[in-house]
């Protein structure tokens, strides 16, 4: 005898609403019967209600044979699932060590379809194309939708929480669009999700809810537990079946797409009145499933190798650009192709030394405690790569950025001098369009002691914020790239470096050779013939005329204006060779000190200087005596006839130099010549006028240049004369940043 | 050559055995500024001239160099410079206590750094001009020959 069975084999109440055992529903849907027996159709185990009444005077095989016109004893039943299609039935059975489970469903009707296997496999041809991610989606529904003829077939991508959005969809008119909603995860649960695993398809046939008893044969006692899982038949989900209603869906129809071995989404069919979909075509959109499964590896892989191709490619032009030029920080950050262009972010921040630039939204002033914290924080980090900090607020309480930085993903470049690039996120406002009001109560019906479902689908806006978009696996990778590629260049600028050095020196040490010989060999010849002439006047001047005695002051005077030369060339490249002795510089004695060598000569005795006392410098005090001395000199030098000469010094103390003017009375240089009174050899007057060798402003610039100084001409006292700015370190520290800075 | 006499090493060479002072030098022009300077100056000065490094050398090896109260050494010689020169003396004849004073035409800074360390007694630069050098001759002649007391 048989009795009929609960609809769940364990408690499903109030204490375990949230998580309907539907592994257990004991039920079968009502498009077909099934049947449990021993493997020797002797006995039965569990049927529907039709067949468990037939049973009672039929046997099993007598029972199948009937309804299909099938020969139980015949078919070789070996696999797991064996489908067998009869008349009027298709039968499918699937075995166990304990039982045979037979599922009899219809053959085609009612209202189902059947298609050719022509149609079916130009179909998989038809989606098996190269196409784009999105092209491959619209394909994949428009196949769906034509094979199965369902009213609305949509496909769900889960996001990392499974709630499901609908990014394609194929629907008749009538049928309300979902396309861009989002469905909650509650609507698919985790055990309908695990099940997908176990059934690529499941079909609900009738959400009506008309759905059939199972009997268990009383009569054996010793029988296996009711096994439903991978049986189609299987009852469905009262909460589901409301579900559906609601959407006013008779028959539905999934198809899971597993990717990586996770649940990445479904193609849901629905339809508005009941429609079967048989076996073969069960067995079809199995094969669509798995197709669709290694084309989105296939899709995922190339439309990341595109972009990572791209990515490199920018990458290559950052490098190229950091090649090209001479601030590291200006490029990675300003350029056409900054950083930011390389990772998605809303602002940027590099730190290299002691700078800390900043690009986006970040404002280096009103952050620039916290940033020098963070930087210090950083340092006492442990050594690392890449470093993410997604929740800034919660990972780092202590700070304050505002909303300006929500989320950061840092690049050690140096762990010894705490260099760092860091990309920064702020919160963002999410707007999520969601398939119906998603409240967080849940609707427990005591009548019907289960959840209730929602009952409008209706587009319901929901606004997220505080937080901002998550760095992805690719955006840690590159910002680990860059790093290496950064290092990479670093390195091999550095062996540049190391070559050029070597170069350099070499070239230093020709330059000595070369200056030591002019300062000999020239020097030599030229003492003879100076030493000759002075001789001659001496000694013969009695045999000589007037003319003869001329000719050989022209040429003493010749000689003593090519020593100047020479003196003056040995100067300049020593300033340009020899390293510097830096050392603290009393500038108010040495420039006394100048002063009275200049007074010390005659000529010089109605010159003036007004000058305030003047402050420490840091320099070489030899080379910062000589551009006092060319300076004042050439002040002296190019006076206007019958001027006495002036000169008037100001400085202005500056954050770790000191800015230097230095008027005079002078004859001045127009405005068109100031650049050009700097290049050695450079005259503007003639020498008959101011004897001169043109290497003297040149010796000056180098100098103020080698101690990380400018120098610049202005006009001089009211405006007649000349005026030079320029400027000397006033702290060892800042001689040696300014040093590394200053080109030439 | 008026008031300066060249002094060659070899069997036949006649020379005095003492002298004032003593200039090593290879440019006959330099000694004839000298012979100039010295005959205008101090006409009763015994100069001895030896022509260069690998002479003085000879002399010194043979025990022939006459004695001087100063020996004038220029840098800038071929073969052997007078640095290497004043190595060799300072190494190999320790027994020779006669002041040396460099003479150079440069003031190449690791030229007057070397002569020093090799314990040089002076270091002059020849002056570019006749006027300045002459003046600078006169004081160091002066010092080294008739202020400054040696045994």
């Amino acid at each position: 005898m048989a009795d009929s069975i609960p609809y769940y084999s364990e408690p499903y109440d109030l204490t375990n609403c949230e998580s309907e055992p539907l592994i257990n529903i004991q039920r079968a849907q009502s498009y077909g019967e099934l049947l449990l027996c021993d493997l020797n159709f002797k006995h039965w185990y569990y049927a529907s209600e039709i067949l468990a009444k037939a049973l009672n005077t039929t046997s099993i095989i007598d029972l199948v044979k009937g309804l299909t016109s099938l020969d139980l004893n015949t078919l070789d039943i070996t696999s797991n699932t064996t489908f067998i299609e009869g008349h009027p039935k298709n039968l499918i059975i699937h075995r166990n060590e304990a039982a045979y489970t037979l599922e009899l469903e219809p053959n085609a009707a009612p209202g189902g379809i059947k298609l050719s296997t022509r149609q079916l496999q130009q179909s998989i041809l038809t989606i098996s194309r190269e196409y784009s991610f999105q092209e491959f989606i619209d394909k994949v529904c428009t196949e769906v939708r034509n094979i199965t003829e369902y009213d609305h077939v949509m496909v769900y991508q889960f996001d990392e929480n499974y709630d499901g959005k609908v990014i394609e969809e194929k629907k008749t008119e009538e049928r309300p669009t979902y396309l861009g909603l989002k469905f909650p995860n509650t609507d698919i649960p985790k055990q309908a999700r695990d099940l997908y695993f176990h059934e690529q398809v499941r079909i609900v046939y009738d959400t009506s809810g008309t759905q059939t008893d199972i009997y268990s044969n009383t009569l054996i006692k010793d029988k296996p537990a009711l096994d439903l899982k991978g049986v189609s038949i299987r009852g469905v989900s009262p909460i589901h079946l409301e579900y559906l209603r609601n959407m006013k869906v008779s028959s539905s129809f999934s198809v899971a797409i597993i990717h990586e071995n996770k649940l990445w989404g479904l193609i849901a069919c629905h339809h508005t009145s009941k429609k079967f979909i048989n076996y073969e075509i069960r067995d079809w959109l199995k094969f669509v499933s798995s197709i669709i499964s290694s084309n989105l590896s296939k899709l995922f892989k190339y439309n990341s190798e595109v972009s990572v191709g791209s990515k490199k490619l920018l990458r290559k032009q950052i490098l190229e650009k950091i090649l090209a030029s001479k601030d590291l920080a200006d490029s990675l950050l300003n350029s056409d192709h900054s950083i930011m262009n390389l990772i998605e972010s809303d602002g940027a921040i590099l730190k290299m030394g002691s700078d800390i630039n900043c690009s986006g939204n970040i404002d280096n002033d009103s952050l620039n405690v916290e940033l020098e914290n963070l930087f210090e924080w950083l340092s006492q980090q442990e050594d690392f790569n890449v470093k993410v900090i997604n929740d800034v607020k919660s990972a780092l309480p202590n700070y304050d950025f505002g909303e300006t930085i929500a989320s950061m993903l840092i690049v050690q470049l140096s762990h010894l001098s705490g260099d760092y690039i860091i990309w920064t996120r702020q919160e963002k406002q999410i707007e999520i369009q969601w398939a119906g009001v998603i409240s967080k109560d849940k609707h427990f019906d005591a009548a019907k002691n289960r959840l209730t479902p929602r009952k409008s689908f209706e587009k319901w806006k929901q606004l997220e914020g505080g937080k901002a978009k998550e760095w992805t696996t690719q955006d840690i990778e590159v910002a680990a790239q860059l790093k290496r590629e950064i290092r990479e260049y670093l390195y091999e600028r550095y062996n540049e470096m190391t070559l050029l050095n070597q170069e350099l020196k070499e070239a230093y040490e020709e330059m000595e050779t070369f200056s030591y010989s002019v300062s000999h060999d020239l020097k030599a010849p030229l003492r003879s013939i100076e030493g000759f002439a002075q001789i001659l006047k001496e000694d013969y001047h009695t045999v000589l005329d007037e003319h003869g005695l001329q000719l050989l002051n022209i040429i003493t005077s010749s000689i003593a204006k090519m020593n100047d030369f020479i003196a003056d060339i040995l100067k300049f490249s020593k300033l340009n060779r020899e390293s510097l002795h830096i050392m603290k510089v009393n500038l108010n004695d040495l420039l006394d000190q100048e002063w009275r060598i200049i007074k010390a000569i005659k000529e010089h005795e109605n010159a003036v200087l007004i000058k305030p006392d003047l402050p420490t410098v840091y320099g070489d005090v030899n080379v910062i005596s000589q551009i006092f001395a060319n300076l004042m000199g050439n002040s002296i030098k190019y006076v206007l006839k019958g001027e006495h000469p002036k000169i008037e010094i100001q400085y202005y103390e500056k954050e770790g130099f000191l800015e230097i003017h230095l008027y005079d009375n002078g004859i001045g240089i127009p405005p068109q010549s100031r650049s050009k009174v700097f290049e050695v050899f450079r005259r503007l007057v003639s020498d008959e006028e101011y004897p001169g060798t043109g290497v003297g402003l040149s010796i000056v610039k180098k100098g103020i240049n080698r101690h990380g100084g400018t120098i610049k001409i202005t006009d001089g006292i009211n405006e007649i004369g000349t005026g030079f700015i320029f400027t000397l370190p006033t702290n060892a520290q800042f001689l040696e940043l300014r040093k590394n800075k200053t080109i030439n | 050559m008026k008031n300066i006499i060249k002094i060659n090493s070899g069997p036949n060479a006649e020379y005095p055995s003492k002298f004032d002072a003593i200039f090593i030098e290879d440019s006959l022009h330099e000694v004839m500024l000298l012979d100039n300077l010295l005959a205008k100056l101090f006409p009763a000065l015994n100069c001895g001239w030896i022509q260069n490094a690998k002479i003085l050398l000879e002399l010194l090896k043979l025990d022939t160099l006459p004695k001087s109260k100063v020996m004038f050494l220029d840098i800038k010689m071929p073969d052997i410079s007078g640095l290497e020169c004043l190595e060799i003396i300072k190494s190999e004849y320790q027994n020779y206590r006669t002041p040396i004073v460099m003479l150079s035409s440069s003031e190449h800074a690791k030229d007057m750094q070397r002569a020093y360390e090799l314990s040089c007694n002076g270091f002059l630069v020849k002056d570019a001009n006749l006027a300045d050098f002459r003046e600078k001759m006169t004081m160091a002649i002066m010092y080294w020959t008739k202020m400054n007391t040696i045994k």
